[in-house]
């Protein structure tokens, strides 16, 4: 493993200890009590002592920290205040639906924005370039919940070709699978398309300029070529960033993509946990899309080493 | 108009810029066009009251789930309410979000980001971390978080969107004001004795004043996209106050027979986004020739 790839995954353990700190002292700042949602209205005190004893909330807060970390380290995530149920099963249930739905809108994503940002910028300020644009200006402001409600209206409720809502695991019905999450993954991905166009575009007029584009064309290099070995490779380096950026954003957007087509994912029992405070929860989550955050940056990283090599010095 | 400027003495020009930064703007098509779509929802905004033909509350209990035309141009919603008068008042809720979490912004992220550029060393240190760690949360996450905290409100929302802003304003402040103090009537200013505070708000200030103006209007784009959001998952605004976002989650459930329950609030959002960004896209254009492509 070279060598800044072991430094950036050491340097990622202050970090997260710091946001589990965080994380678990803002949870216990949220207003009312886990034991009243979780009670119903009008506990006894006695029911509500005996609640707090059982999830351990009478113990002081940093006792009440070690154990969850302590536990978390060995994969015990806990139980739901809410419902009860193991939180580790229940993410294992759900991850699947997320994982899925973000891979499938970055896929469609950059296979769209990349190549038609680059016909715009070979084309710049023809006809294809302003309408490329234009397009771009238009997905760029589309929000999500509302491309994902046109889409499920047009293609589910007019004409039936998708379903307009839920989940079919990829293991029982492959085609079916596919089937329900094409539309959600389509409202988040054209989204996000639109943005790695727009960067994808100025980042190749941008390459344009350079001196060493002017050299390759003056020692008669074909257009071609020059598009492949000299544009291309040096005008990903800020789309990759922007891209690595996106899926931030697209998690973001599965909070209201789910929602949508009421897919029962990692953020809909999120969102379901901030409903009901149900911090246990909500910091589990929390710490892992941290985590999973930390590590995609990683991957934006040691991409950017392969692409540019002046960074492979540091 | 543009060659007339051109002819006059350069002294002139310069000390004018403000008038033919203008004029240039008003060229510019995307300004021109976004700024139409913009002054089109500040209307609606500002005159919700005077334009609506009913009142965004009233429930016409007899007449559920109309299709738009006569009485009703957008027809009513599951409760008999006017669409269209909703999204004229909905135009209220999403402006005034947007002002107040812009502000937010501007102020808080503003003054650290001058600070950051004036005082420099541990200051400017200290301030662009927290401000790379705010700006690397997901910001959609970001304002969740901020209201799984506070708890579901529009004031609320206020405030979660405000603290998106803060990095993104402290980073454009900062990176104006960086190239401003290093010039030298910086220098001979500091050295006639003024304070700091004076030069900031002297000189700094109007100086960052275009990439503020360009960020600012984006930020208004951004704000309005989720305070929407934020009001479709239900952490936002509550019912019965008819924000775009949450009038397009209930109208969603009726939209196999009555569709415009949640095409009416969706377009408006759209509309609405579309039109800061493409403002903003102008300006830049406009005001930040390095940007022009």
């Amino acid at each position: 493993m070279p060598r800044f790839i072991r430094t950036r995954l050491l340097a990622m353990v202050p970090v997260l200890v710091g946001m589990s700190i965080l994380v678990f002292v803002t949870m216990r700042l949220i207003p009312g009590d886990a034991a009243v949602v979780f009670l119903g209205t009008k506990p006894t005190p006695e029911a509500i002592a005996a609640f707090r004893e059982k999830a351990g909330l009478d113990q002081p807060m940093y006792v009440q920290y070690v154990v969850w970390i302590g536990r978390l380290a060995r994969g015990d995530m806990g139980i739901s205040l809410t419902t009860g149920s193991d939180i580790k099963t229940e993410l294992i249930s759900r991850l699947p639906i997320t994982a899925e739905l973000t891979f499938l809108a970055m896929l469609i994503a950059v296979m769209i924005a990349v190549p038609l940002g680059i016909i715009a910028a070979l084309n710049h300020n023809k006809g294809l370039d302003l309408g490329l644009t234009s397009l771009g200006m238009i997905g760029l402001s589309l929000p999500n919940f509302w491309l994902g409600t046109l889409l499920a209206y047009f293609f589910a409720i007019r004409v039936q070709w998708f379903p307009p809502g839920g989940f079919i695991p990829f293991a029982e019905d492959p085609v079916g699978n596919l089937k329900s999450m094409t539309l959600p993954a389509l409202s988040l991905g054209l989204v996000s398309a639109s943005i790695i166009m727009r960067m994808t575009r100025s980042s190749m007029l941008e390459v344009v300029r350079q001196d060493y584009v002017r050299t390759a064309r003056a020692k008669g290099l074909r257009e071609s070529a020059i598009t492949r070995g000299h544009l291309l490779k040096n005008a990903l380096i800020p789309v990759i960033t922007v891209a690595g950026m996106e899926i931030g954003y697209i998690f973001g957007g599965a909070f209201l993509v789910e929602a949508v087509f009421y897919l029962p994912g990692v953020a809909t029992y999120a969102l379901l946990a901030v409903n009901q405070r149900d911090y246990p929860v909500l910091q589990t989550i929390v710490l892992l899309v941290t985590l999973a955050f930390m590590l995609v940056n990683l991957v934006v990283d040691i991409l950017y080493t392969y692409l540019d090599p002046r960074l492979r010095m540091g | 108009m543009a060659t007339a400027s051109a002819t006059l003495d350069p002294a002139i020009v310069s000390s004018r810029s403000g008038g033919r930064r203008m004029q240039r703007a008003l060229q510019n098509k995307m300004v021109v066009f976004g700024g139409a779509i913009v002054l089109l929802v500040l209307i609606a905004a500002l005159f919700a009251p005077r334009i609506a033909p009913h009142s965004p509350y009233q429930q016409f209990t007899t007449d559920q789930l109309v299709a738009p035309g006569g009485v009703y141009p957008l027809g009513t919603d599951e409760l008999g309410r006017d669409v269209f008068s909703r999204l004229l008042f909905g135009a209220r809720i999403s402006i005034q979000v947007a002002l107040i979490s812009v502000s937010i912004g501007v102020l808080i992220g503003g003054t650290f980001g001058l600070l950051a550029a004036y005082h420099g060393g541990a200051w400017d240190m200290l301030i662009m971390r927290f401000a790379d760690i705010l700006f690397a949360f997901p910001s959609l996450l970001l304002a969740i978080a901020v209201l799984a905290l506070l708890g579901p409100s529009l004031a609320n929302v206020m405030v979660a969107i405000g603290i998106i802003f803060i990095p993104i304003f402290v980073r454009v402040t900062r990176a104006a004001g960086l190239v401003i103090v290093q010039e030298q009537y910086i220098e001979a200013s500091k050295a006639s004795g003024a304070g700091p505070l004076q030069i900031i708000v002297r000189h700094v200030l109007p100086n960052a004043m275009a990439p503020l103006l360009i960020q600012i209007t984006l930020a208004i784009s951004y704000a309005i996209l989720s305070e929407a959001s934020l009001s479709f998952l239900g952490l936002g605004a509550q019912p019965p106050e008819p924000s775009w976002g949450s009038m397009l989650s209930s109208g969603r459930g009726f939209m196999t027979f009555a569709p415009w329950t949640a095409f009416g609030p969706g377009t408006a959002i759209f509309i609405a986004v579309l039109g800061f960004n493409i403002l903003g896209d102008g300006l830049r254009d406009v005001l930040d020739p390095r940007m022009k492509s």
